[in-house]
């Protein structure tokens, strides 16, 4: 007799789920395998050094794109490139650079156009196994950087070895597939690399702190730059043990690390976690460090907890919010009139839209953050005024207009949008808001006159005044594809930029480019909004917490207690 | 026989094919450009238009969609923008989270969907019943992330911090691990059963009404026998036809309730997918979530055959 379809169906699926789930349940750690990995006990490798306590975990709901430093571009692979990878020079607590893999500062040639690096003897590649594959010498400097610059780069070349290290001589040649090598790249001897840039520039160094400047092994790292981030050998403190793309990566202790030893025995990234169940996995301890910020409709109550008052950080960015005006609109319309342009930043209360955003930033008068190396708190050339507002929109003949304001479709951007909307509609501007995906807004706000008006943020790549006028202000980048969407342009600017990008001296650096400043609010393409500051939440058993100015989270400093 | 297997098949590989070429037009013609999404605003003009250049976005349509699906033809679904790693290991690696998800989730919707049917459909009109369709309707309204965060607050999180009682993880993955199965199995199949006890309940009412079951009843056959050997085998074909597509679709992801319980499963790839612009991801679980569909549909019919003496191919 042929069974019952039911007793085949229904039973056998309940069986075969319980069993397989039956054959793992015996491996449920206490009070839960997340817990038990968190806590470092026993979770790390036997022939790691005991310096530290535990295991540092860090959650995000996004993943690590990338653990090739050619390749990884977002706030997620650099916390976790640098654990392995190192550069020439670094940042230490501030924002001020310190020698890293070079023994001290370079040495820079008079025309300020030759940088001199020595480096340290005696630091090791280390494999992901724990062994030495051999010591890092100057040519692996060179190579690394060469490599940064090839087009050869499989799938894909370097996402801004152009905006970047073309500044390297001969570097674009590299870039254009006419030379294999930079001419500016030279290894005098094992231990000393010379780099010549096309022009003299500061913020060179800043460059060479970023993560994609760092020193791979020239034996290793080929142009696959996915087998590379599979298996990444550096000279960090840290080695890759583990990764399974879309759950976590753990990294352990480097046993022949030339530097001072990490804080902890290790740190795992968990990714792909819901932000809500990572509040908590932090609440309870089972997560040590929330990589996003603390959800909006979470913060309320967390910051009304006393018990963490000591356990919620909230720091200042180094970023501006702004809206944008196009300032040479084809159509010759009002926007393109500086007074016009003027009175909209006298109409628009920052106040007001910093108390939607629950006072998370700070009111923005001009251009560079207040984190920022050059910021002036002088600096503030429109306080809110509607009638003054009204005045500069009579002067400039102008009785209203209509336009468009292009955003991304966020809880904040939307409220700051509409807040403008409103602010603006009091002075006669109706302002209608289109907001779209960030990609396809990236697509909108770089074709030219596109969008009248950007609500946008700019986050620094390191932290000088440069980084917040050439990628967005400078004649350079009113371009097609450039990144200064209010397609702004002034010669005499650029030029004083460039001349205060030469510069040696720092202080009359940073007064050139806090005139710079002025002048640019004069012109007044941005309203600048706000200068955002971000949250995180941390488990009660990290100890020496402290967001890193530039880096957001230096893990190696973080101990765990418990 | 083979001859229905051989039509299914080659209708299923038109599907898929379809479905390909559909969704490679959609992506194509999204705003949106993968090369500025990976440089973002600070990459040049010339920076993309490099990052394009290497990933053949500037070859004409026809040459890209000819080139993808040939590719596709020989198991290759290409490299991912954003995880900078092949496509189709990177699907096949989140396939038992979400198998394990779908399994139980669909075992949990039949154990007690079906029963609740049939105990409706039995002694309809009564409290049962009206019971039943009161939960049924209940928990089709719940929206299923609020569900899994209730479960997780009050069943993981609350318990953890008031008792010290570790019952459930807060969210998270472990291959096998009945702990952290429970929860989303639970809030995907909760959801399901509401649908199966309105599928049961309706067939069985059917089957009840028919003439066999009065027959059947008039010999002095039992309730018992009368309801499940009878009735209710001919409830299965709706019912089959239903965990057929169940199951397809969930083995193609289970997205809602993946986020919420940060389930590695296929789901949630897809949604990094487009959050990321990540066209070659987007089309490889489109695709994968299809050929789930079109395999379990298949084995639907199939199944219906072999217990339906009435259906022959």
């Amino acid at each position: 007799m042929r069974p019952s379809p039911r007793r085949i169906t229904v039973p056998a699926l309940l069986a075969l789920i319980l069993l397989l789930a039956a054959c793992g349940a015996q491996d449920a750690a206490s009070p839960s395998a997340a817990a038990s990995e968190a806590s470092g006990d026993g979770g790390t490798d036997e022939s790691q050094p005991a310096s530290g306590g535990g295991t540092v975990s860090i959650g995000f709901e996004g993943d690590i794109a990338s653990l090739d430093p050619s390749q990884g571009y977002d706030y997620i692979s650099w916390p976790a490139e640098r654990l392995i990878f190192e550069t020439l020079v670094t940042y230490g607590g501030s924002t001020e650079l310190v020698p890293q893999l070079s023994t001290e500062m370079p040495t820079v040639s008079d025309d300020g156009l030759t940088y001199t690096f020595a480096l340290h003897e005696g630091v090791s590649f280390v494999m992901p196994d724990g062994t030495v594959h051999r010591e890092m010498t100057a040519d692996d400097v060179v190579f690394s950087l060469n490599r940064l610059l090839s087009p050869n780069l499989t799938p894909a070349p370097s996402p801004v070895a152009g905006a970047f290290y073309t500044l390297i001589e001969g570097g674009q040649a590299v870039v254009d597939g006419e030379a294999d090598e930079a001419t500016g790249l030279v290894a005098v001897d094992d231990y000393t690399v010379e780099i010549t840039i096309t022009n003299p520039d500061l913020t060179f160094l800043n460059i060479l702190a970023m993560p994609f400047a760092s020193v791979v092994p020239a034996d290793l790292a080929t142009d696959d730059t996915e087998a590379f981030s599979e298996t990444p050998v550096g000279t960090g403190p840290y080695l890759l043990e583990s990764r399974t793309i879309g759950e976590s990566a753990t990294f352990v202790l480097n046993p022949h690390y030339w530097g001072d030893p990490p804080a902890n025995a290790g740190v795992e990234f968990r990714v792909g976690i819901d932000a809500n169940t990572a509040v908590q996995q932090v609440e309870a301890n089972q997560l040590d460090i929330m990589g996003d910020p603390i959800p909006s409709g979470m913060v309320t109550s967390l910051r009304d907890n006393p018990d963490y008052d000591d356990r919620i950080f909230v720091f200042q960015q180094v970023a501006v919010t702004y809206l944008s005006m196009d300032t040479t609109p084809p159509d010759d319309g009002p926007l393109g009139n500086v007074l016009v342009r003027q009175a909209m930043n006298h109409a628009i209360d920052k106040d007001n839209i910093l108390q939607l955003l629950r006072g998370r930033g700070t009111v923005a008068h001009c251009i560079f953050p207040t984190e920022l190396p050059g910021f002036n708190p002088d600096c503030m050339p429109y306080d809110y005024d509607p009638d003054r507002a009204q005045e500069l929109m009579d002067e400039a003949g102008v009785d209203g207009f209509s336009t468009t304001l292009y955003t991304d479709p966020s809880e904040d951007s939307s409220a700051i949008a509409q807040a403008i909307q409103q602010d603006l509609a009091v002075i006669g501007i109706e302002i209608e808001i289109v907001t779209q995906e960030f990609d396809v807004l990236l697509g909108t706000i770089t074709t030219p006159h596109e969008a009248p008006l950007v609500l946008i943020g700019w986050f620094q790549d390191f932290p000088d005044p440069s980084d917040f006028y050439d990628p967005i202000l400078s004649c350079a980048t009113a371009v097609e594809g450039g990144a200064n969407v209010s397609w702004y342009c002034n010669e005499d600017n650029d030029a004083l930029a460039a001349e205060a990008k030469g510069l040696q001296d720092v202080d009359q650096r940073l007064a050139m480019y806090q005139e710079l400043e002025q002048r640019v609010m004069e012109d007044a393409p941005w309203v600048p909004i706000y200068f955002p500051a971000t949250d995180t939440f941390i488990s009660d058993r990290l100890t020496n917490f402290d967001p890193h100015p530039v880096w957001f989270v230096d893990l190696a400093k973080y101990g765990v207690s418990g | 026989m083979i001859r229905f297997l051989a039509t299914r098949m080659l209708w299923g590989f038109f599907v898929l094919l379809t479905v390909a070429v559909v969704t490679f037009v959609l992506t194509y013609v999204v705003p949106a450009d993968p090369a500025r999404a990976i440089v973002g605003l600070r990459g040049s003009a010339e920076d993309v238009a490099r990052i394009r250049d290497a990933l053949g976005l500037n070859e004409p349509f026809m040459v890209q969609l000819g080139g993808y699906l040939a590719r596709t033809l020989q198991g290759d679904l290409g490299h991912s923008y954003h995880h900078r790693t092949e496509v189709l290991p990177l699907i096949l690696s989140r396939v038992p989270a979400t198998a394990q998800l779908a399994l139980a989730g669909i075992a949990i919707s039949l154990v007690i969907g079906v029963p609740l049917g049939v105990l409706a459909a039995r002694r309809r009109g009564s409290g049962w019943d009206r019971a039943a369709t009161m939960l049924s309707t209940v928990l089709v309204s719940v929206p299923a992330f609020w569900l899994g965060y209730m479960l997780i607050d009050l069943l993981a999180f609350r318990p953890l911090m008031a008792f010290d009682l570790a019952l459930f993880p807060i969210g998270g993955y472990e291959p096998m691990d009945l702990r952290y199965l429970a929860l989303p199995a639970l809030t995907l199949g909760a959801t399901g059963a509401a649908y199966y006890t309105r599928l049961t309940r309706s067939a069985m009412l059917d089957e009840l009404h028919q003439d066999y079951v009065r027959t059947a009843q008039a010999k002095g056959l039992g309730d018992r026998r009368v309801t499940w050997r009878h009735a209710f085998r001919n409830t299965l074909p709706p019912l089959l036809t239903q965990l057929g597509l169940d199951l397809g679709f969930f083995l193609g992801g289970v997205v809602i309730i993946e986020q919420v319980f940060s389930w590695p499963g296929v789901g949630r790839l897809a949604v990094d997918s487009i959050t990321n612009t990540d066209i070659p991801l987007i089309m490889g679980t489109v695709m994968f979530g299809t050929f789930c569909i079109v395999v379990a549909n298949l084995l639907v019919d199939l199944v219906i055959a072999l217990i339906d003496p009435r259906i022959r191919y």
